[in-house]
């Protein structure tokens, strides 16, 4: 703490400063403070329950975030080994897998069910909507080669391969828009 | 009306109080919290920042004072948390980006004069208003200028409160003082903007 004897002999106490420090000191030491005690608990215990909340919380959107990257990986492996699947698939087939039509019929609840999202949700997370982008890709590329083969009739085992593709590539899909759901509910 | 460092607290109240007793944690505050809330208003120029810092002030008081030793008066160890929590937003890098737009400690901007032209009170000396001369201050200068001039801080110790030199305390203080004194000086002592 200094004192008045700081001053120097050399640097005299200067009236004018002594006199701007000697208002600053007149002004009231004491102001109503902005809420009383009972206020000031309330105003506490809100914090408190913010801070638990947000402890609380921060798992629920870690297990979301984690739940997106780990359907985002299913679907980006599928899209990876989808051109060995595809090629696969396009081979001529005299029989259509009969377990087939159970995974048709999801896709259409699936389709039915992505249908009542925006085309471009307000809010995305780059990783998964890159993912969900390259699905719808790849099904309206199946889509297009599906009308062309049918519109030509070549071959109905290769059109069943590939409305068994697009049922994969639906599914997928809804798998990746159901998980991105939860995250922003999480949020 | 006491300084926040010179209340003198009962003993007994604040072992009540660190033992969590509701009635001397309120008697408590009752007792420090306008000098502490007048403390941090002339710290800080906005009237909502002061009550977020009063907050954070009161509510350390009451999570620490556990920790408190009893070495100081308790007043003195309130005001070095509030001038703590003052100085940590005036050095945090929110403030300081904000303190580049405005040239802080440089020469008032031209909005910043107008304001305080506008603020000027009549050409009256005894009608001065001291906190207005406060407010025209930049933040860094104003806390310098309080500590120094009225809760009796020295340069060292504010230095080291700003984790800056004593020089720069030093100037903080010289360029605060001839601002004041600047908005102190009588009108009629100064030289008419036009021949007469």
């Amino acid at each position: 703490m200094h004192s008045d004897l700081n001053e120097s002999p050399r640097n005299p106490p200067r009236t004018a400063s002594a006199e701007v420090a000697r208002r600053l000191r007149d002004l009231p030491a004491e102001l109503r403070p902005p809420y009383d005690f009972d206020e000031f608990r309330r105003r506490v215990r809100q914090r408190r329950l913010r801070r638990q909340t947000a402890l609380t919380r921060w798992p629920l959107a870690a297990a979301a975030a984690g739940l997106v990257a780990i359907v985002a990986g299913i679907a980006f492996w599928g899209r990876v080994t989808e051109p060995q699947l595809l090629a696969d698939s396009m081979q001529p087939v005299t029989d259509p897998q009969p377990e087939a039509a159970p995974m048709r019929e999801s896709a259409e609840r699936a389709e039915r069910w992505l249908l009542q999202f925006p085309h471009e949700p307000v809010v995305v997370r780059v990783g998964t909507q890159f993912v969900v982008t390259e699905l719808e890709d790849q099904i309206a590329w199946v889509d297009d080669t599906l009308t062309d083969e049918q519109f030509h009739a070549v071959d109905p085992s290769r059109i069943a391969a590939l409305r068994d593709e697009r049922a994969r590539l639906v599914n997928s899909l809804a798998k990746v828009r159901y998980a991105q759901t939860l995250a922003a509910q999480a949020r | 009306m006491p300084r926040l460092a010179d209340i003198q607290i009962d003993d007994e109240l604040i072992l009540r109080a660190r033992c969590g007793e509701q009635e001397a944690q309120e008697q408590l505050y009752a007792a420090v919290a306008p000098a502490t809330f007048g403390l941090i208003r002339r710290m800080v120029s906005s009237r909502a920042l002061a009550e977020d810092l009063f907050q954070e002030t009161m509510i350390t008081v009451f999570e620490q004072i556990g920790t408190f030793r009893g070495e100081a008066p308790l007043g003195s160890w309130i005001r070095q948390i509030a001038v703590s929590k003052c100085l940590m937003y005036l050095r945090s890098p929110w403030h300081r980006a904000r303190l580049a737009l405005e040239q802080d400690g440089e020469e008032p901007s031209l909005s910043r004069k107008v304001v305080a032209a506008l603020l000027q009170p009549e050409p009256r000396a005894e009608r001065l208003d001291v906190e207005r001369a406060l407010a025209s201050l930049s933040p860094t200068a104003r806390a310098v200028v309080w500590l120094y001039d009225v809760e009796g801080y020295s340069h060292e110790e504010i230095a080291r409160a700003f984790g800056r030199s004593v020089s720069f305390s030093k100037s903080q203080l010289a360029r605060g003082r001839a601002r004041l004194r600047a908005w102190f000086e009588p009108q009629a002592d100064r030289q008419p903007c036009t021949p007469t």
